[in-house]
């Protein structure tokens, strides 16, 4: 753990991952980033808009038999609502994100985009394509359906986080999920595509501690 | 188990219970014959 | 648990979040009504509670999409409604009302739970469902969708499903006359629904709820015993045709098993031949002893007139206690006609007649017999001469069980299983009337022509 003093207003902020570069100030909300040995402020996020999400930063949980805690989250919007994706830590340093949508979760990990064995149509998105909704695509040896595509803007973002979350940025962002209940994701900047591919889960499958408590609603027992 | 089928094991364990029980008594309602009853009254003969 | 990973790297427990309230509060651009969204975050459209108005809130700015002011719908779950299904309590958010492009309406609540997600209870006004979205789609079975080693069976199909009115939050873009095309799929207890338009295909699996259920969760009632049955109401004859027919089964298979162990019955416990004529005098004859041991028994008194012809011997038997002079009695007839008309040779009757006599206990007995034979005597026909062969045999056995007794029993625990199976049977068909399909299996198999 590093600790640092926020230089827009001085509060202490601390880096958990040693692999994360960004990180909000959890006071002033400047987006910090770490540079060689030194720490500098790029901008500033938005206050997150209230929402009732079970997960804050702090929510502790185990997917398949390995621990995480939730240490960031960014606030995607789009012409038709927003969506949480909350970054996961894990013990050996490796990170997942969980996306929250319609109150069911996907939890995603990156994948390098030159290992992705896609079909025409995935190579069509990389190349800076588009592709219908109900499009059915080959990914690896599994038959996926886009269940979702869309242009998404960084509404706001808190913690800890991969990137340097710039309010406004935007990203075209493809979903996919399989009939197995597998799913994937590519998300696309420009020319600059990364692949995501996961599962959906359920909150209890992730046994999480530390959920937040949402006033007028009983805890699951698990969560507390 | 519903309440139709506990009744139809009820109703099944009564009809077993008949059958056992007319088996050990050797009684059936089909039989052509059983016993009389002795006639009350006067026995031997009734002629003067 | 790897908690210690995350320690290894020197990461403590972080503090729990804080708390967060559970509403958003919102006043309706339309009518001024304040508005409380209970999923904020995940809530992108309202229609105003108040109004009807639909709402954009999927942004912190709150934008009026299409002014309404319309008389509000009464609910019969009022939005806000807590109620706790299945062991998790659920808050009441959206209403829906949705028809086949206007006919065969029915109802959709929206429930949400902030840590359990969204789901929907159903109603058609004869009963309610409790839906979830699946995040997987079914494999294909046989003859419809299979999910999680349960097939299912088509019944509506090929449907278009507006929606009609709205009422309260919703995590999509939710407007009146939008239009999807339904599948739903069956099993007994379960709807399996699909509805697609040309975005995306979702899947939805239903449970039916009891009626006790839904009253203890909501505070509804449905009617006891809809008719004709709802889509994926099982059978109630279901239970007692499966667990009933192997009560059936075994106590059928017991009472064999008894009825052999009891055996057959013994040697002949007595023979006698008496003689016999036609004159229609009746005769007397003792004969005994006989003893019996067990318990209680069948005794079987066999007469044989082996050459009787075209007459009867009546045979009145009484068997006698010598102890107790307790009597059993009983009557028998053997009797045989024969002759010739128009089709050939006939006869009739029997020269053998066995009668049974129940119950009877341990002891030694004399058969008293008082019989008497008779000759044909219509002269109008010209039958052949009456004739017994001069004598009767009298055998006394004792016998093994009533095999009238086991074929009553049968009868007995048989006609519950024909009688459920054949309410199993209208009920089905009843059920299955409603379909796009019509009847398969068993309804269908038991289809009369001119029933429909």
């Amino acid at each position: 753990m590093q600790k640092v003093s926020c230089p827009n207003c001085g509060a202490e902020v601390s880096f958990r991952s040693p692999a994360l570069p960004s990180r909000v100030c959890d006071y002033c909300r400047t987006i910090l980033v770490r540079s060689g040995g030194g720490i500098e402020a790029v901008g500033k996020a938005a206050v997150l808009p209230f929402d009732v999400s079970p997960i804050g930063i702090g929510t502790r949980g185990t997917f398949d038999g390995r621990g995480f805690d939730v240490v960031g989250r960014v606030r995607w919007g789009w012409t038709d609502g927003s969506w949480n994706e909350w970054l996961l830590l894990f013990g050996d340093g490796s990170d997942a994100w969980l996306g929250e949508a319609m109150g069911q979760f996907m939890l995603t990990e990156e994948r390098a985009i030159g290992d992705v064995q896609g079909d025409e149509g995935i190579r069509r998105l990389i190349l800076g394509g588009r592709v219908m909704i109900g499009t059915r695509v080959r990914i690896d040896d599994e038959t996926y359906v886009v269940s979702d595509a869309r242009d998404a803007t960084c509404i706001a973002a808190e913690g800890e986080l991969p990137f340097s979350p710039r309010p406004g940025w935007t990203i075209h962002s493809v979903d996919f999920r399989s009939v197995s209940g597998r799913c994937a994701s590519l998300q696309r900047e420009e020319t600059l595509s990364s692949f995501y591919q996961g599962r959906y889960v359920t909150l209890d499958e992730l046994v999480p501690r530390n959920l937040r408590p949402i006033e007028g609603w009983p805890m699951p027992a698990y969560g507390g | 188990m519903d309440r139709r089928t506990f009744l139809y094991g009820l109703w099944s364990l009564a009809t077993a219970g008949l059958f056992v029980t007319s088996t050990i008594y050797a009684y059936s309602p089909f039989a052509d014959g059983g016993r009389v009853a002795p006639r009350a009254g006067v026995y031997g003969p009734t002629h003067k | 648990m790897t908690d210690g990973g995350l320690q290894e790297m020197g990461i403590e427990a972080p503090p729990p979040p804080p708390p967060a309230p559970a509403i958003r509060a919102l006043s309706c651009p339309g009518c001024g009504g304040s508005i409380s969204v209970r999923a904020a975050g995940y809530t992108v459209t309202v229609a105003c509670q108040y109004c009807g108005s639909i709402l954009d809130v999927a942004n912190p700015e709150v934008r009026l999409l299409t002014e309404y002011h319309l008389a509000i719908q009464e609910l019969e779950i009022p939005l806000g409604t807590r109620g706790t299904l299945r062991g998790i309590e659920w808050e009441v958010i959206g209403y829906l009302s949705r028809s086949e492009r206007g006919s065969y309406p029915w109802e959709e609540y929206l429930l949400f739970n902030p840590y359990q997600g969204y789901r929907w209870l159903v109603t058609n006004g004869r009963g309610w469902s409790f839906g979830e979205m699946l995040t997987r789609a079914p494999d294909w079975g046989h003859h419809g969708p299979r999910l999680d080693g349960h097939d299912y069976a088509p019944f509506f199909v090929d449907g278009q499903a507006q929606v009609d009115y709205v009422l309260g939050e919703f995590y999509w873009r939710v407007a009146v006359g939008e239009e999807v095309s339904t599948d739903d799929y069956v099993r007994p207890g379960y709807m399996l629904s699909r509805e697609a338009n040309e975005q995306e295909v979702s899947w939805t699996l239903s449970t039916l709820l009891d009626g006790d259920e839904i009253r203890r969760a909501f505070g509804v009632r449905p009617p006891s015993n809809p008719w004709p049955p709802l889509p994926h109401q099982p059978s109630p004859y279901r239970d007692v045709m499966r667990k009933g027919g192997k009560i059936g089964l075994a106590v059928l298979a017991f009472l064999l098993l008894l009825t052999m162990v009891m055996g057959s019955g013994g040697q002949p416990l007595l023979t006698e031949t008496l003689p016999v004529d036609l004159a229609g005098t009746t005769r007397t004859a003792t004969l005994g002893p006989i003893t019996v041991t067990r318990p209680y028994q069948l005794v079987a008194i066999r007469a044989q007139v082996p050459g009787l012809e075209n007459g009867w011997i009546d045979l009145d038997y009484a068997l006698v206690d010598r102890a107790t002079q307790a009597s059993y009695q009983a009557y028998g007839a053997a009797e045989r006609y024969s002759g010739r008309d128009s089709d050939g040779d006939w006869t009739e009757g029997s020269r053998r007649k066995t009668v049974k006599l129940a119950s009877v206990p341990a002891g030694t007995y004399d058969l008293v017999i008082d019989y008497a034979g008779n000759g044909w005597r219509d002269f109008s026909r010209p039958y052949a001469n009456s004739q017994t062969g001069g004598s009767v045999i009298i055998e006394v056995s004792r016998a093994a069980a009533f095999p009238s007794n086991l074929i009553l029993a049968v009868i007995l625990i048989l006609a519950p299983l024909v009688y459920f199976f054949f309410r199993h049977l209208s009920f089905e068909q009843a059920r299955q009337d409603e379909s796009d399909i019509g009847r398969t299996g068993l309804a269908k198999l038991f289809t009369s022509e001119d029933d429909d």
